[in-house]
């Protein structure tokens, strides 16, 4: 059946099986990942006719909701630092803060748009290939170690062996990280992460993802993820529950901004958004018990490129008008 | 800008109809936006004195409007610039009987068509670049969005009663239409020169619940916002829930 939606702030129509499919889409990687999926969803929305601005605030809306069903279910597994979560939300609003600013002095400048979208494709090529890499070796580690019965250690790619040399220097600087880390004042024992560490590690970590993620316009979880995951060395599920947790406190703060102050939120988009992505992320839990850390890892790595690829296509291409809709004045 | 306004005003209010004169009907009269909108279809209906061809002319009222410009840097393409025009209609759509050459010269009598439009709008651009070339862009990208449209020979004027000819026209009003007052006017042509100009008016309007979510959003957006989150944050919830007991 075509049923279309008018949404009253978007000013617009769009095809309501549309929506729900995007919300369930987004709502697995949700549940899987411990991502909010606006690096994904808003860019979709924009390309099916909502106005960016209205994209991204409603999408933040429709996270909210999302991130809260996931933190309910990971809540229940037992899979959610508190302590962890509160730190970086605490970095993250500060390092948000100081984002917003950035911005503002680079749009005065004229160069915000070449930073954002440059930033966007080297931060993505780079957690997308960092974690495709290391999820490859390890699930060839594993297979042949499964097949020779020897230890995972001695096994060696010899025709990977770049990218096995970017995993080790990554591993050297977790190490030198590491060293920082037994440096720094104020230890704390993460109980549920299972970590001990310095508390201005993961504020400090807090502040950059948040930072990034003003900048670029997005809730960071697909930045924060990784970072938990190879930085914080936390282990993958308990990873997925502090982020979603993360996740849902920068989205409601980001729904309220701007509510209040833009009046961008599209509510009756966002609803159908939510519809679709709350059942999403119950099953991207589910899915996310199932799967092996590796397979998880080559998944996550693999849309992560995915999306950069499109960027990338979409930077080097050009559009078939220059022009795009900015909206009326006065 | 205000300028055109008044002018845009003034012809509306000033171009009453007289007895025996060209006729002209729209339906509907008003366009509500509902939930369901999705785009309307405005018919336009008339007689003419059977000499004329006619030109019919859907117009918003004139508006500065923005928009970003995209330009190849290095290999990368992205937003360089800003482009305001400062007065055109929203809405621009003109459907004619005549063929097309014919309708060009009856455009350009009456100081109408994208000619016209070109030669009057003031464009600002920073940094500055080339007006004819983002005036072309601009037609392109709302031609696409379906709010510029000019349409020769699209018009059939059939025999009518007495000395008249009778036609219809429909216009297709896209979903993403701003709401407010638009304006058809019907040109009678002899020989390619003006001989009446009709005025009708029909409105697009929120209606309902899109109405009530807009105001709520615009008014109070405070509340607006808790309330998107609360509800966001309920639903999360309601669904974990009830996935526990599955």
């Amino acid at each position: 059946m075509d049923l279309s939606l008018y949404l009253p702030i978007a000013g617009t129509s769009v095809n309501l099986w549309l929506l729900l499919a995007l919300g369930a889409g987004v709502g697995v990687l949700s549940g899987l990942f411990g991502v909010g999926g606006g690096f994904l969803l808003t860019p979709l929305l924009i390309m099916i006719g909502i106005p960016p601005t209205i994209a991204a605030a409603s999408d933040a809306n429709q996270i909210v909701a999302a991130s809260a069903s996931g933190v309910y279910a990971h809540w229940r597994l037992k899979n959610v630092d508190l302590r962890m979560a509160a730190v970086l939300i605490v970095g993250g609003f500060a390092g948000g803060t100081a984002g917003v600013q950035l911005i503002k002095v680079l749009r005065a400048a004229g160069s915000a748009d070449l930073v954002i979208h440059i930033s966007y494709v080297l931060m993505l090529a780079s957690v997308g290939g960092i974690m495709f890499v290391d999820g490859f070796v390890g699930l060839r580690a594993g297979t042949a170690a499964k097949a020779a019965g020897r230890p995972r250690k001695e096994f060696r790619i010899t025709w990977a062996e770049r990218p096995l040399a970017l995993v080790n220097r990554m591993a050297r600087v977790a190490s030198w990280f590491s060293g920082l880390n037994r440096a720094l004042p104020w230890r704390i024992r993460f109980e549920t992460a299972g970590t001990t560490m310095s508390v201005l590690v993961p504020l400090g970590l807090g502040i950059l993802v948040g930072m990034l993620a003003a900048i670029m316009g997005v809730g960071g979880g697909f930045i924060m993820v990784p970072t938990m995951l190879y930085v914080l060395k936390m282990p993958m599920p308990v990873v997925v529950g502090t982020s979603l947790l993360q996740v849902m406190f920068t989205c409601i703060n980001v729904t309220l901004l701007h509510a209040f102050t833009n009046h961008t939120v599209d509510f009756v988009l966002a609803l159908m958004l939510l519809a679709g992505s709350t059942l999403g992320t119950q099953a991207g839990v589910r899915i996310g018990r199932r799967l092996g850390a590796e397979q998880f890892k080559m998944f996550l790595a693999a849309i992560v490129l995915l999306v950069m690829g499109i960027m990338l296509v979409e930077l080097l291409s050009e559009p078939p008008v220059l022009l795009t809709v900015l909206g009326g004045r006065g | 800008m205000t300028g055109r306004v008044w002018v845009w005003l003034l012809t509306t209010l000033l171009s009453a109809p007289c007895a025996a004169e060209p006729s002209l009907q729209l339906s509907p009269s008003r366009v509500e936006v509902d939930l369901f909108f999705r785009g309307a279809r405005l018919v336009a209906t008339g007689a003419v004195p059977k000499d004329c061809r006619v030109v019919l002319k859907l117009d918003g009222e004139p508006r500065a409007v923005a928009y970003r410009r995209k330009e190849k840097r290095g290999l990368l393409w992205m937003n360089t610039g800003r482009v305001v025009f400062d007065s055109l209609p929203g809405l621009y759509a003109i459907a004619a009987s005549s063929d097309s050459s014919d309708v060009a010269r009856q455009l350009a009598a009456i100081g109408e068509g994208v000619d016209a439009l070109r030669q009057s709008v003031a464009i600002e651009q920073s940094p500055p670049g080339d007006d004819g070339f983002v005036f072309n862009e601009f037609l392109r990208l709302e031609t696409q969005r379906g709010f510029y449209a000019v349409r020769p020979a699209s018009i059939a004027l059939s025999d009518g009663e007495g000395a008249f000819n009778v036609f219809r026209s429909e216009f297709r009003i896209p979903a993403a239409v701003r709401p407010g007052t638009y304006r058809a006017t019907l040109y009678c042509f002899r020989e390619n020169h003006p001989v009446s100009e009709t005025v009708r008016t029909f409105s697009v309007e929120k209606t309902g619940l899109v109405r009530a979510i807009s105001n709520v959003a615009f008014r109070n957006g405070g509340l607006y916002g808790v309330v998107s989150v609360v509800a966001a944050l309920a639903a999360g919830l309601v669904v974990g829930v009830i996935f526990r007991k599955l």
